[in-house]
Parts: C-alpha cells; structure tokens; sequence
C-alpha cells in the first residue's frame, strides 16, 4: 500500500472559478523523498497544505481524494486531525521561527508540545525535547532550551524546528521551502541532516522548493509544476536528464551552475 | 591595468555601535577596486558587510575609516550639493523591486525622477524620456502609466534599472537584485544587465549570494567573509582556481542542475561568528578544516599568490 | 470628482458625521441668524427663567437667552479649537519629520524640548500659562498648544524613523533628490494621514480641555458666552435652575461626541492599508 495517494486533486480558493491546483496525483513509498519544485504562483505550496488540511482563507479541495495509510485525510474531524498532524505526519515551515512564540522560551514550547502529544511530566518533556536537539547536532541542547527565538541564527531555528518535528517519528514529513531563507553554507548543512533523518528513521518526505539544485539532489521522485500543472514527473534522474516539457528544459538552462554559460 | 580603474575602496571600515558599548564591525579594511566597462562581484552570506559596503559606495552610508576614491577624488568627504552632483555617476538596483519605488508613483514618474532631480529635462519631455528608458529595459512603452504594484517582480526590477539608467551613470552597483526572482525571471534579467554594460561600458558592482551566479558574469570576483574580504580572483578562475577554504566551502555548497546527485554534498560545520563577537586572528578559523596555532592568533592579510589573485589564508604562500 | 463621490459612497458613517460636523459649523457661521436674541443682553427681570415660551433654554442669572448664548458659544468654541489643533498639528508634525529625517543634534533638542513639555502635567502647566500670561481664550490656546504639541513631533518621528532606512526613501538618495524634495515628497505623504486621524480625534479632547480651562477661570472672559465659562457661571444655581449647566453641558457633549466620531470614521477613510 502507498504511504500517501493524492489521486487527481483539484483545488480551488473561496468563490474562485480557476483552480489554484489542477488533477495533481502523487503516489509514495515509505521512506521515499518527493520533490516538487515550481517557480512562484506554480501551486506547490498548495499542494503540500493541503495534505494536512492548513489550506488558508477558504481553500478546498474541489475534486479527487487524498489517502494516508489507505485512509482519506479529507472530512477528517478535529480529534482526528489532532491525532494525526505531529505525530503521523508534521511539517516543518520556512522559517520555522515564525510559528515558534517569540516571546517565549524554545524549552517550554517544545515540552508544551510534547505534552499535547503524549502525557508525561514537564521534566520529562523537556528532556525529551532537549534530546531531540541533540540528535539534530545542536550543541548545547540545554542552552538552546533556555534560549528565546531570537537568540538562535536562522540555520539554529530551522534546526529547532526540525527536532519539534521529528520527535514522534512521524511516517511523513512536509517540508515547505525548508532551506530557502538559509545560507548557502547552511543550506547544505540542512540538507545533509534531511538525508541522515531518513536513512535513519526511513522517513518519507515531501520537500517543496523552488530550488531545483536542493528538489533534485534529495529526491527519489521529482515532480515539476506550472500554473497549478503538473508539467513533468517521475523519477529524479529521468526527469533532469530527459524532461518532457519546453518548462522543465529552460528552468534547468536557468539555473546557474559553475560549469553552465558565462556571460562575460 | 590602472588606467582603467574608476572606482578603488580603500581599508575601507565600517563600525556600528551596539548595544552594551559593543561595536559591530560590518566591514574591516576593505581594499577593492572596480574597472572600468567591467563587473566587479562580490559574493557572501548574510552578515558578512557585503550591502553595507556598496552603501558605502553609493554614499547612503559614511564609512568609519578610509577612502573611496572615484576617477582619484574621495567621495567619502563629500557632503551637500558636492555630493548630490556626484550622484549620477554612481547609481543602485535594489534587491526587493516591491519596495525600492515610492507606493503611490507612476512608472513614468519613477524613471524620469532622477532627470527632473537634476533639471535634465522639461515636464513635457518626461513621457517621450519615460518611453525611451522603459525600451532599454524591454518593456512595453505604455507601462509608463501603470504603478509598479501592478506588475511583475522581473517587471519591477526592469523599472528600477531603467531609473538606474536614466542619469546615464558610469557605475551601477546590484544589491541582490535578482534574488528575490525566479530563476528564469533572474536569467532574462542577468541577460540585460550584461547586453547594457556591452553596448554603454558600464561599470558593475553586483552582490549576490550565489557563487555560481557571480562568477558567470563578473570579471572580477571578492569573497567576504564575517566584514573581511578573504579571496579576489578573476570570475573566470574560480571554478578551477579557487583557494581560500571559504571560498572552496561556498562552492563545495552549490546546489545545481548538473551536479552529480549520487555524491554526497558538502558542506562546512557550525555557523559564522556573530559579528559582534569577530574573534582574534582568522575570522574563518572556527569553521575551517585546516585551522592551525597561528590561525587562532594572527589575522591573515590578503597577499597575491598568482597573477591578479589574492587570498587572506596562512596556509597559503604568497607569490 | 467622481473619485470623491466614491470615497463619500463608500464610507456612509463618515459621510453622516461629516456632515453633523459641517452643521455645527455652519451654525457658528449663521449664529446671528439663529439666536433668537443678543447673547449679551441681559434683562435682569427675566433672570432665571425656567425653559418655556420666548426662551427655549430658559434665561441665566442676568436675564440671557440660554439659547442664544449657547448658540454663539460654537463661535467661541470652535475657532479657538481649530486654531489649536491646527497649530500643534502643524508645529508637532513638522518638528517631529525634522528631527526624525535628520537624526543628530537636530533630533536630540527637538526632542529633549518635547521631553520637558511631556515632563509637566498639561492642566498645571496650562494654568500657569495663564496665570503669567492672564486668563483669555487666545491664552488658554497658547498654553495647551505648548504642551500638546509634543504628540504630534513623537508621533511624526517614530512614522519618519520607520520608513527612513526603507528602499525607496534611500533610492531617493542615490537618484539625486534633494532633501526639501524627500521631505515633502516621500515622508509627508506618509506621516500625514495617519497624523491627520490623530488631529481629526484631537478635536473633541482639545475642545474639552479649553471648556475646562474657561470652567476653572484661566480661559475665556465674560461676557464672552463660552460653555465651560457658562458651566462655571452657572454651578452655583444648580439646584433650583439647573438648566443653565444642561444646555452648555449637552452643547459640550454633542460637539464634542460629533467630531470624535467623525475623527474615527475617518481613520477608515485614510488608513493607507486600505488602498489598491
């Protein structure tokens, strides 16, 4: 049985009659990476929303279902929803600082979170979460714990995110442009640890990025999207080496490479 | 060589003051220079005073030390209507084109601004000049009554060249200015720049993040790292030339179209310094894998070690 | 003008208190032609005489039709309002630009002057303006505009600092603009709506602040018919004629209600966030 099965997905926001993701299909193995890489306005992050039902201001999917485990995440109810998004599946945003408290401490929102998750003491829960930042080689995860938001470097954050993320050992995890607000040092430094997650806990994953270099280098299937399209997929190496569409090949003429055309 | 330089930074210094009397040094002795009809690259992560060096440049900014020297003239020491004269030699492309133009201007006002500031030209030119400017940049003439929050982000930067190039400057300096596009936008748009330096010999000062970018069109290319420039070498060399840890770990974290996706990726461990905190000796020698005794001690200065290459490493000879 | 009906359209709670505002003044313009009788002639036989008959409001203590005085009190009220409003408007927004653009020693006096009047409590300082100065409606605004000003520079600063790093201020720069040409050009454009709201809302409070000073005696002089000077005048007689505090008090109170709400309605109108 596939781990998640979107099956020909339309979606559309509030009273609108075009469709902001059109027939998107996607079928995933346990432990496999999907890409989906898109320019601005291509729908990606639609798509990846609206696997955990966060699709903002009136967002629907209007036609095809999607199944997890077998099982519709569509018309799920609210409990359902609760025992799912974190533990099953979580995801993990830009910057994850954003949707961590400024004003509050990283420890206590990560035991806070623990504890809606899975009944233990505070103390538990911050040693639970303390470890986790270990795991994600954060130096000095009791530091880190301590630590308001806005102590960390972006690359730290991100990091924090992830470990939050990671600590049930969800089966799926969404990424929504998880490197592109990084440095390119760290970047790579945030890659390399998606790819240990996975060969360590075998965790699928989805990335949505706009980056083809980082979709491409971490993807088993890579899928490439246009105004709400699918305009090519499949699996990585026969979608960079052979693509189908005239968009694929110029987005990857774009792209600028050490060994690709000087202009000077 | 010389006779073509147009603008030279030099020890440029650029101090800050923090909070708890810290000083937050954005750039420390900055030694560039820019030639003429060429692009000069610089290329860094954030925080390492690349924007607040060209701020310097295009003299929104007032360096602590040093001199910028224009065709042999500091134009660090200018002020008033010295320096507004100044002003249309030297002109900037922004990096986020929704926020470099005034909300409520029209196109056409946005890109004749610069020739009304100076008196260049009479009110009832501006839409025949608005015209001309937006065919440099390829876009349609009758943009000149639209507002730039009605058009797209390549749209937009194309508008803000266009207002660079109105005062027809001998220098263009690019804070990131294809960053925040996509790359095919960011492509259509390199591809400008580059057709406009040929055809009227402009000068660039391109800053960009992106090392591989950098290199495809800059003929020179420096490296800053935490406030200090640690290599200079020409954009055609860096790919095979490259020798400063810094740089190697920049291109080491390339992600491309072509890369061989079976190799794992590079990448350097831990993060830079804050710049508040720049310790002694090598800013770079908490991260690289070759730091020695003398690393953590002595600052390593930029020294040539080829022909128009220099590089700020220990581990390096000098030529 | 097809603009201006839009904005009138689509904004029918300005629209209604635009036009109450517009009314109050129009009966200040046409007070002659209201007031039944001249607000200052008095008949002592008619003293006090309870609202009926001939006398709308009923008469004061020396025979004065209520009504009448309460009339022409918008003529006292609502010029030395506005001329305070707009004074401190003007002054405060435009010190507060200066000092905000320029930064410096410009902005450090600019602002330790505004530290000083904020450091006094307005009421006290107000009446020991018009101690020194002695007590008149043209003093009562010098001495409230003195200390109220300093709102408005705070405000205009904090708006100018948050925009003057922004892109498009510093694009200005480089392009060779000159600075008389950024300020009136790209930051008033900016800080003036929001600082236009602020005065809008002023009005009321202003209004009541002066009423108040004339209540205490430091403001207008009788026989000028001022409401807060009528309130004082007339608080000894509360209990067996307490219309001559209703009717200046209900004046104050709708007045005063009118323009705040009209100052609010217009925060909808001219919040910038509004547009596109």
């Amino acid at each position: 049985m596939d781990l998640l099965c979107m099956k020909d997905i339309t979606i559309t926001y509030g009273k609108s009659e075009t469709a902001s993701v059109e027939h998107f299909s996607l079928a995933m193995q346990p432990g496999e990476i999907v890409s989906i890489v898109g320019e601005s306005g291509s729908g990606k992050t639609t798509v990846i929303r609206s696997i955990l039902g966060l699709l903002p201001g009136g967002g629907k999917v209007k036609e095809g279902d999607i199944l997890f485990q077998g099982n519709s995440l569509l018309n799920l109810k609210k409990d359902q929803w609760k025992a799912l998004r974190g533990t099953d599946i979580s995801m993990i945003f830009q910057d994850s600082g954003a949707m961590i408290n400024p004003i509050r401490k990283i420890g206590d929102q990560f035991a806070e979170y623990i504890r809606t998750h899975e009944k233990m003491s505070k103390k538990q829960a911050w040693e639970r979460g303390a470890e986790m930042l270990t795991r994600m080689h954060l130096p000095n995860s009791d530091n880190i714990m301590k630590s308001y938001p806005f102590q960390l470097s972006g690359g730290m954050r991100q990091r924090v995110g992830i470990a939050m993320a990671m600590t049930f050992q969800p089966k799926l995890l969404l990424a929504d442009e998880p490197t592109s607000a990084l440095d390119v040092t760290i970047q790579a430094q945030i890659v390399r640890q998606f790819m240990e997650l996975r060969k360590l806990y075998h965790t699928s994953m989805i990335i949505v990025t706009h980056n083809i270099g980082v979709a491409a280098y971490m993807a088993d299937q890579l899928i490439v999207m246009q105004h709400g399209k699918i305009v090519d997929a499949g699996k990585r190496d026969d979608v960079m080496k052979h693509p189908k569409s005239d968009y694929t090949k110029n987005l990857l003429a774009c792209v600028p490479d050490m060994e690709g055309k000087r202009y000077v | 060589m010389s006779d073509k330089m147009i603008l030279t930074a030099e020890h440029i210094t650029k101090k800050f003051p923090a909070s708890g009397k810290r000083v937050l040094t954005a750039c420390d002795d900055i030694n560039l220079t820019l030639c003429q009809g060429e692009t000069l690259g610089i290329v860094g992560e954030s925080g390492c005073g690349k924007s607040t060096f060209v701020k310097m440049i295009v003299n929104i900014l007032k360096p602590t030390e040093g001199k910028i020297l224009y065709r042999g003239q500091d134009i660090t020491k200018l002020k008033g209507e010295k320096l507004r004269r100044l002003r249309p030699k030297i002109q900037m492309v922004f990096q986020d084109p929704s926020a470099a133009f005034h909300p409520k201007m029209k196109v056409m006002d946005i890109v004749t601004e610069p020739l009304m500031n100076f008196r260049l030209i009479k009110q009832s030119e501006k839409e025949e000049k608005a015209k001309e400017l937006l065919r440099m940049v390829e876009l349609p003439e009758d943009y000149i009554y639209r507002f730039p929050h009605s058009m797209s982000g390549g749209q937009r930067q194309r508008v803000g060249i266009a207002r660079a190039l109105a005062l027809e400057p001998e220098i263009i300096v690019c804070d990131e200015a294809t960053s925040a596009l996509d790359v095919s936008v960011q492509d259509r748009i390199i591809e400008l720049l580059v057709k406009l330096q040929k055809e009227k010999g402009i000068s660039f000062i391109f800053i960009c993040h992106d090392v591989a970018l950098v290199q495809s069109l800059a003929h020179q290319v420096a490296v800053m790292y935490l406030g200090n420039v640690v290599e200079i070498l020409p954009g055609k060399d860096v790919r095979t030339n490259a020798r400063h840890p810094y740089t190697k770990a920049l291109l080491g974290a390339i992600f491309s179209a072509r890369m061989d996706f079976t190799k794992e990726i590079k990448s350097i461990e831990s993060e830079a310094p804050s710049p508040l905190n720049v310790p002694a000796g090598c800013p770079f020698q908490n991260r690289c894998s070759q730091c020695m005794e003398i690393c953590k001690v002595k600052k390593p200065e930029l020294r040539k070690i080829g022909e128009g290459h220099q590089a700020a490493c220990h581990k390096l000879k000098s030529l | 003008m097809k603009k201006k009906q839009n904005i009138f359209v689509k904004n029918k709670k300005f629209t209604v208190y635009l036009i109450l505002a517009l009314a109050i003044i129009l009966v200040a313009v046409l007070a002659p032609q209201i007031a039944p009788y001249d607000p200052s002639e008095s008949v002592l036989t008619d003293a006090l005489k309870a609202p009926g008959e001939g006398h709308l409001f009923g008469t004061d203590k020396l025979g004065r039709d209520l009504f009448s005085r309460v009339i022409y009190g918008t003529r006292a009220s609502l010029p030395a309002t506005f001329a305070l409003v707009g004074s401190i408007f003007l002054v405060g927004s435009a010190l507060g630009i200066i000092a905000g653009y320029f930064g410096g020693w410009i902005d450090a006096v600019i602002m330790r002057i505004a530290d000083m009047m904020v450091a006094f409590p307005g009421m006290v300082l107000a009446i020991a303006i018009a101690g020194i100065l002695g007590p008149s409606i043209t003093n009562a605004v010098i001495a409230i505009g003195l200390v109220s000003w300093t709102k408005y520079a705070r405000m205009a600063r904090s708006l100018v600092l948050k925009i003057k790093h922004d892109d498009y201020i510093e694009a200005a720069r480089v392009t060779g603009s000159k600075t008389g040409h950024i300020l009136t050009r790209y930051l008033l454009p900016t800080v003036v709506p929001t600082l236009i709201i602020t005065a809008s809302t002023d009005i009321g409070g202003m209004m009541l602040e002066l009423a108040g000073l004339s209540f205490l005696g430091f403001g207008a002089r009788p026989p000028i018919p001022e409401w807060g000077l009528m309130l004082s005048e007339g608080r000894s007689y509360m209990q067996n004629a307490p219309w001559v505090m209703i009717f200046p008090g209900l004046a104050i109170l709708i007045v005063v209600t009118v323009f705040n709400l009209l100052g609010d309605s217009l925060r909808d109108v001219l919040d910038p966030r509004d547009e596109e």
